[in-house]
């Protein structure tokens, strides 16, 4: 059986791993290729498939394995996304993060995403307010597609992390490292960060790093990381 | 020809290398520093050698200028060192940096330092204590004479490849120690740490404690556009030359009134740019710097060209010979 990849410029590289575990797959009888018109079945970015179908006016009736690229464990409560879903021929839903417990999927979010809500409550913040129940919920069925794919820590960003040496936790200086982007469109966001960058700020006694914004040199941070 | 015996505390004795080092320039301007120093005209000590003297019952009587390792530029407040500096063969008090006034030295002092007062601006009056006096005659024999930037520990900084401030990602940056057993100096640097978190700037780092190695500070420096460096048991820090050799804009509060040797710092307007000391007004500072990054580039690039040039021997060393020369001719 043939998969083709077809996901969004930048992305591919997220399905590495399935090449690189080719010979493996190869055993199972299964061959990988990316953008292969000829396929047996077809992972596809979710957001190519709608532009795609909605082009061509035509349903796409491939086995399907739908990569919803979103860093949120949440599933779009668009109700075009989840009626994605409940296509036969949707045989898996890939996230790279996806829930423990499938209930939360079809609780009300803010912007599609669960975590926001929670970081919304956590602080009394006025979005609690645009929450919202997706309109159409994920079943038993539905949820059994869902599937934690690909691995995260396979991804090519981290070969230099993996390349270090161990160094051992008792002789490292810094004691609570944060680095990240705090300015974001939605405030919320913005605040949850703050918050983190200003406990971490209290910690007088603490050797910390707090790097707002990306300030770390790519090739430093493994290092400081490790520092 | 000038003999001065050099005699700097075992833990110290990176504070005179450059004596050592630029030793025959030195005596080519008429002093000669040796460690070893056979029959010399004067000894230039550090305080604590002398103290360590004094504890052990043997008085120092030959000529002496004394070198005063603090952090601070007012004079010791201790009765240590203001007895010391009254002495007759006690010529010269060479400090790494002092006050442009003077009489400071000997004005009512918040905890024995100028900068603490300045940290603490609502201590009580009466926490103020008038040091004991030093006469202006004594107060004339401070001075200036070996340049701090010269240490062997800013080699790796002065080395440093330097970017144009506006294509530098840290927009600002802090790095340093927040703990301390000292209330006003610990909230003085938290105020700092807090005032950079408050920032309306994106792309901001807070190191505290020694977090990072050297070679990520100086990689981090080199990246960075403004570096603010509060005040910390004196008013200079390593970190504010690292800064300007890394190219950056330096921030710091209030420091003009201090003076340093061979490239004046902390005069006003030219190397750094000052802040209140509490920080209050940092935002201000920093969208200025931020909103005219050409001319602040200028600015980083000029200071930084400035204590490149006051490295040649050439420049600081008619300071330091003038110095010793001075204090010579107060020998009996």
């Amino acid at each position: 059986m043939k998969i083709s990849i077809d996901v969004e410029d930048g992305y591919e590289g997220r399905f590495h791993y399935l090449r690189d575990i080719a010979g493996l797959l190869g055993d199972a009888g299964v061959e990988i290729a990316f953008n292969d018109p000829i396929h047996d079945a077809l992972i596809i970015q979710g957001s190519i498939l709608t532009e795609r179908e909605r082009a061509s006016g035509k349903v796409t009736d491939t086995p399907l394995l739908i990569y919803e690229r979103t860093a949120s464990g949440a599933i779009n409560a668009k109700s075009h996304v989840r009626r994605l879903i409940q296509r036969p021929n949707v045989r898996a839903w890939l996230k790279e993060t996806s829930f423990r417990d499938p209930d939360l999927y079809n609780e009300p979010v803010i912007t599609h995403r669960r975590h926001v809500s929670v970081m919304a409550r956590s602080i009394d913040d006025p979005s609690v307010q645009d929450e919202v129940t997706p309109l159409i919920a994920i079943g038993p069925e539905e949820a059994a597609k869902i599937v934690a794919a690909p691995p995260v820590h396979l991804q090519g960003r981290y070969e230099r992390f993996k390349s270090l040496p161990r160094r051992q936790f008792k002789t490292r200086k810094v004691d609570i490292c944060c680095a990240g982007t705090v300015e974001y469109g939605t405030g919320l966001l913005s605040i949850h960060r703050y918050r983190a960058s200003q406990e971490i700020l209290k910690l007088q006694s603490r050797a910390t790093i707090i790097g707002t914004g990306r300030v770390f040199p790519g090739s430093d941070f493994p290092l400081i990381m490790q520092s | 020809m000038l003999r001065i015996k050099l005699e700097m505390d075992p833990g110290f004795t990176d504070r005179g290398e450059v004596l050592l080092r630029e030793a025959s320039a030195l005596r080519d301007l008429g002093l000669d520093f040796a460690a070893d120093m056979p029959a010399p005209h004067l000894t230039f000590v550090h305080e604590s050698v002398v103290q360590a003297s004094v504890a052990e019952g043997v008085e120092r009587t030959e000529p002496l200028v004394i070198f005063e390792r603090q952090a601070s530029a007012t004079l010791g407040v201790n009765v240590g060192p203001r007895a010391m500096i009254q002495k007759s063969n006690v010529v010269g008090w060479v400090k790494e940096h002092t006050l442009r006034d003077v009489s400071i030295h000997n004005a009512p002092l918040y905890l024995g330092r100028h900068h603490y007062g300045l940290m603490a601006p609502d201590a009580e009056p009466r926490s103020y204590k008038r040091p004991i006096q030093v006469s202006d005659a004594d107060l004339a024999k401070i001075g200036l004479a070996v340049p701090h930037y010269l240490n062997p520990m800013f080699d790796t900084a002065r080395e440093l490849k330097c970017r144009d401030i506006s294509v530098r990602k840290v927009q600002v940056m802090y790095a340093g120690t927040v703990k301390y057993n000292f209330a006003p100096l610990q909230d003085h640097r938290m105020q700092c740490c807090q005032a950079i978190q408050d920032l309306d700037a994106t792309h901001k780092v807070i190191g505290i404690g020694r977090s990072f190695q050297p070679r990520f500070f100086n990689e981090l420096l080199r990246d960075t556009k403004i570096f603010v460096s509060p005040y910390g048991w004196g008013e200079y820090s390593w970190k504010d030359y690292e800064a300007i050799y890394a190219g950056c804009v330096l921030v710091k509060p209030r420091s003009s009134f201090v003076a340093t040797a061979g490239f004046d710092i902390f005069d006003e307007g030219k190397y750094c740019v000052e802040c209140k000391p509490d920080f209050s007004d940092l935002q201000e500072v920093v969208d200025k710097i931020l909103n005219d990054q050409a001319a602040y580039a200028e600015f980083a690039q000029r200071a930084r060209q400035s204590l490149m040039a006051a490295t040649a021997v050439e420049v600081w060393a008619p300071q330091t010979v003038a110095y010793f020369n001075r204090a010579a001719a107060l020998i009996h």
